[in-house]
Order: C-alpha cells, then sequence, then structure tokens
C-alpha cells in the first residue's frame, strides 16, 4: 500500500469521501468520466459482456417509439376537448395519431362528422371506422 | 444494421460509409435535420457503435436502482436526446486521435445518462431536463490515478461491511458529488424521497450516511493494519 497506514490517521473527511466515491466507480456503482475510467469501464465489458436486451437492438425502433410518442401527445384530446363534452374516438385517435393532427384539427374533424350526420338519416347513424374518418380527413385536409 | 437501404453520398457523389465515419461525422450528420433519411442511418451507425457500452456502464450504476427496464429505458432516453438535442450543437475536433475523440463521446454520453438518472431518481420531469451540452461535452482530460490499493481496499470492505440501506445512503447522496465542486448539497426532493424508501426522515438519513462512512473508516483502519497478504 503506498502510504497508509501511516497517514491513515489523518485522512480528512472529506479525503475519506473521496475515496469511496472512487471504490464506487472502480466497482461500477457510478459511471465512469474520466477517459481512464471509461477505458477500465470498456475492457472491463470486454472481459464481461452484457448481453443487449431485445429492446434495445433496434435504433429505429427506439427513435420511432419517441416520434409516435410525440404524435401521440400532440393528438391526445386535451382537457379543453373534455370539458366541451367532447370525446375521441378510438378510430379518430388511430388517425390522429397516424397523420399527426393538432387539438384543432381534431375538433373539426368530429364537428364536421357532426353535421354530417345531421344532414343524414338515423339508419346511417352509426359509429365511424377507421377508413371513414380516413376518407373525411383525405377530402378536407386542405381546409383543417 | 440501419436495414433502411438508403444509398447515401459524399458532395463529390463517392458512397458514404457510415459504418468506417468518425463519431463527430455521425454527429454532424445526425444534426442534419433537412436530410433525415442520412441523419436517420447516421444515428443507426453511431447508436450501434456504443449501446453496448452505455448499456453496460448504466446497467452496473443503475440496475438495482432503476430495475431491467429502467435501464433499458434510461438508455433508450440517452441517445434520443444525445440525437434531438445534442447531435446539432456536438463540437468535434478532427485534430483530436480517434482515441480521444471515442473518450470524449463515451464521456458526452454517459454525462447525459447521468443526468437523466439523477432527473428520474429525484422524480423529476424527464422531459424538462435542460441539456447542457458545453459543460457534458467537456470530459476531463487529466487522468484519473490508476486504482490505488487504497481505493480497492475501500472496495473490498464497503462490499463486505455495509446493509443495504447504508449503502443506498452513500450511492445516492455520492452520485450527487462532484469531487472537482466544494459545498456540496444533497437535493431536498433526493433526500426526502431517500427518506421515504426508508421509511425514516431525512434527518435521520444524514447520521446513516455519517455512520456508514465511520463504520468503513474503522473497518478500513482495521484492514490496513493488517499484512498485506492476510487482507
Amino acid at each position: 500500500m503506498s502510504n497508509a497506514p501511516e497517514n491513515n490517521e489523518e485522512f480528512q473527511d472529506r479525503d475519506f469521501e473521496r475515496a469511496v466515491y472512487q471504490a464506487m466507480k472502480s466497482c461500477g456503482w457510478l459511471l465512469p468520466k474520466t477517459p481512464e475510467e471509461l477505458r477500465r469501464a470498456e475492457a472491463e465489458l470486454v472481459m464481461n459482456p452484457i448481453e443487449l436486451p431485445e429492446s434495445l437492438r433496434d435504433p429505429f425502433q427506439i427513435l420511432d417509439t419517441r416520434e409516435a410518442h410525440s404524435r401521440d401527445e400532440h393528438a391526445a384530446p386535451s382537457p379543453l376537448v373534455q370539458n366541451e363534452g367532447l370525446q375521441m374516438p378510438a378510430e379518430l385517435r388511430r388517425l390522429a395519431s397516424e397523420v399527426g393532427l393538432r387539438l384543432d384539427q381534431v375538433t373539426a374533424l368530429i364537428s364536421m362528422r357532426a353535421r354530417i350526420i345531421a344532414n343524414r338519416s338515423t339508419s346511417r347513424n352509426e359509429e365511424p371506422e377507421y377508413e371513414d374518418w380516413k376518407r373525411l380527413y383525405d377530402s378536407v385536409k386542405d381546409f383543417l | 444494421m440501419t436495414g433502411r437501404g438508403h444509398q447515401h453520398c459524399s458532395a463529390g457523389g463517392r458512397p458514404l460509409n457510415l459504418a468506417a465515419a468518425s463519431d463527430g461525422d455521425l454527429l454532424a450528420l445526425m444534426g442534419r435535420k433537412e436530410n433525415p433519411d442520412l441523419a436517420r442511418d447516421a444515428w443507426g451507425a453511431f447508436y450501434s457503435r456504443h449501446v453496448k457500452f452505455l448499456y453496460g456502464v448504466c446497467s452496473w450504476a443503475y440496475g438495482r436502482r432503476l430495475g431491467t427496464h429502467g435501464v433499458e429505458d434510461l438508455v433508450a432516453d440517452t441517445f434520443r436526446r444525445a440525437y434531438t438535442h445534442g447531435a446539432p450543437t456536438y463540437q468535434s475536433d478532427v485534430l483530436e486521435s480517434s482515441e480521444v475523440q471515442l473518450r470524449r463521446v463515451q464521456g458526452w454520453l454517459t454525462r447525459i445518462a447521468e443526468r437523466l438518472a439523477c432527473d428520474i431518481l429525484a422524480g423529476s420531469n424527464l422531459e424538462r431536463t435542460h441539456f447542457e451540452q458545453e459543460e457534458w461535452q467537456n470530459v476531463p482530460e487529466k487522468a484519473d490515478e490508476p486504482v490505488s490499493e487504497m481505493t480497492a481496499d475501500v472496495r473490498r470492505v464497503m462490499q463486505s461491511i455495509l446493509t443495504e440501506r447504508e449503502a443506498d445512503v452513500l450511492w445516492t447522496t455520492l452520485h450527487w458529488h462532484d469531487p472537482t465542486k466544494e459545498h456540496q448539497k444533497l437535493p431536498e426532493a433526493v433526500l426526502s424521497n431517500l427518506a421515504k424508501r426508508w421509511k425514516t426522515t431525512p434527518d435521520n438519513i444524514r447520521q446513516i450516511r455519517s455512520r456508514a462512512l465511520r463504520k468503513l473508516k474503522d473497518a478500513l483502519e482495521s484492514v490496513v493494519a493488517r499484512p498485506s497478504e492476510e487482507r
């Protein structure tokens, strides 16, 4: 050992904490930061490889998950929708997620659909499918 | 690995070999969002090059606290953050050796991961985590001293005498500790999370920490008093 135990009694609390900090780093409990620590960690991983889990194997899936998540957040009904008593049908939610519709666009589509239904006979007043929402969206998207 | 089948060319018309490109070049390409296919393929090459390393070190450091799925989310979030916030502003230096560039990128990724982990452990909203490019990219130039016998002794003692609670308290407080800075204070949210986890008070957490350090110090003194071959 370098200069212990002779100097051991002179350990200041801070020095000792630093030694504990280094020990935690050396056993991987804390992330490596300096070039030497990074080199050591990399060497350790070569000696004791860790298998990558399935969920991290496809980089594009990771990125697409995030992009889809952002779109979902963007298109999700806001409290405003709920306060106004409007509900977003699941099929419209799917369309909103796929094409990245904003809240005002979703509200406009619901409103247009309601006007169409009001002008029809009651026999055609069933819940619209995804294709119905898509058709409506395609026909009016330039005006949304 | 990219599996998208795009053929990218350089300005001179030569095909780009992303697998052989430097990290600095990949990050620069990832930042060019006006060419999304190229940015994505550069991301694929960059990710594939570093994901095993980052997952490995994050598993060691956070596996016990965040669990397997927590570590997977942390790694995925770190890379996403590098893509969306880091790549456009990453400053690479072509004059640096490939070894220095590699450590700089690894250090940058671990800094992002550490910051995100701190926010997870403190119960913060990750979406609001501020991206500190300049600070995180500044990997300390000075290499640490090799692992000394003292560090090895502390490590042995630490792994054998600390209770789970003491180890958790020490780990959590040292996770926020930067040896180059003075007057560091554990964030209140972290302290109160820690107290909640161990069903005690923040004051008691401070006492557990002091006792754990004292316990380690005492054990270490008895270890170093023995001849090396008996340790």
